[in-house]
């Protein structure tokens, strides 16, 4: 039976989240931002014995969303006092990193909303300074499913928000790519 | 003022609006408390704003009325330094956060959340 670990924490310094795989209680990858697996303080989550099924790739490593998706879940719960998201707010969530791929941008961030929902971010290449981009791009799945996006240009201080939905997503990402280009 | 944030809050020196709450963004004013003191498992970092650079006048959209947002001193039993960031309509007096805000939709919150979000540094 392949039962798979799954590992989520911070590292020592407490300013990276962690995400990790491995089987057995050895941890064999970091999945999510890298830090040095040495160096994590961790909680370990058994997955399901079939283990994670591949849908996407989120952030500079390759991350698979079931896993991560999992881990977030898991993390939130065991840490949250506020609005869990629902699987409403969640499948829209997905439903946002499939148009984000099929428009060649992979995600960076998948957070929970502490005000309900499952927000998708993804930060330009500009920098303001080191690891401070100027611009970033933001869709919150909310839990009463609405879809909200957000453009945040830190140098003009400009926050664009409107509402979207699952028909105009090809445009909302569209927007946000030519903006995150800017 | 400081508040402490989790991880997944923080990009750079930037905070993101997963960190404002609408019901009042609770922060610790730092004439009481080492911003050291606010860092705990699971809130590893900590934001810093100062009460003239909270956002003035902000309209969200065409259909809502100017937003501001103001510091109050809520000085708890265990904690003297506590605060609260709230927001309310341009104009009116009260200290309350505004019950209003409750009553638009997510864009306006949104945005006012973004707005807020991005006064504060990380240290």
């Amino acid at each position: 039976m392949n039962v798979e670990y799954l590992y989520a924490g911070a590292d020592v310094s407490g300013r990276e989240l962690l995400l990790g795989r491995g089987s057995g209680r050895k941890l064999e990858g970091v999945i999510g931002r890298a830090v040095t697996a040495l160096s994590i303080t961790v909680a370990a989550f058994i997955a399901e014995p079939s283990g994670p099924q591949i849908r996407h790739a989120v952030g500079t490593d390759a991350v698979q969303l079931d896993v991560a998706d999992i881990l977030l879940e898991r993390v939130w719960k065991a840490r949250s006092d506020r609005i869990q998201p629902t699987d409403k707010a969640r499948r829209r969530a997905s439903a946002v990193l499939e148009g984000f791929r099929e428009a060649g941008i992979e995600p960076d961030r998948v957070v929970a909303d502490p005000d309900g929902g499952v927000a998708v971010y993804v930060f330009g290449r500009r920098e303001l300074q080191p690891g401070t981009q100027a611009r970033h791009a933001r869709v919150l799945a909310a839990n009463e499913g609405d879809l909200i996006a957000l453009c945040v240009d830190y140098e003009h201080n400009t926050h664009d928000v409107w509402e979207t939905d699952l028909v105009e997503l090809g445009a909302t990402v569209s927007k946000m790519q030519s903006f995150l280009a800017g | 003022m400081y508040r402490k944030l989790r991880v997944d809050w923080v990009h750079g020196d930037r905070v993101l609006v997963e960190a404002i709450d609408t019901e009042g963004t609770s922060c610790d004013r730092e004439r009481h408390r080492d911003p050291k003191d606010l860092i705990e498992p699971g809130w590893p970092r900590v934001g810093w704003v100062v009460p003239r650079d909270l956002p003035r006048a902000v309209k969200p959209c065409d259909v809502s009325p100017e937003w501001e947002f103001f510091a109050l001193d809520l000085p708890e039993r265990h904690n003297e330094a506590h605060c609260e960031i709230r927001a309310r309509r341009v104009g009116r007096q009260s200290v309350d956060n505004d019950p209003k805000i409750k009553k638009y939709d997510r864009v306006v919150r949104e945005r006012l959340k973004s707005e807020l979000a991005s006064r504060f540094r990380v240290l």
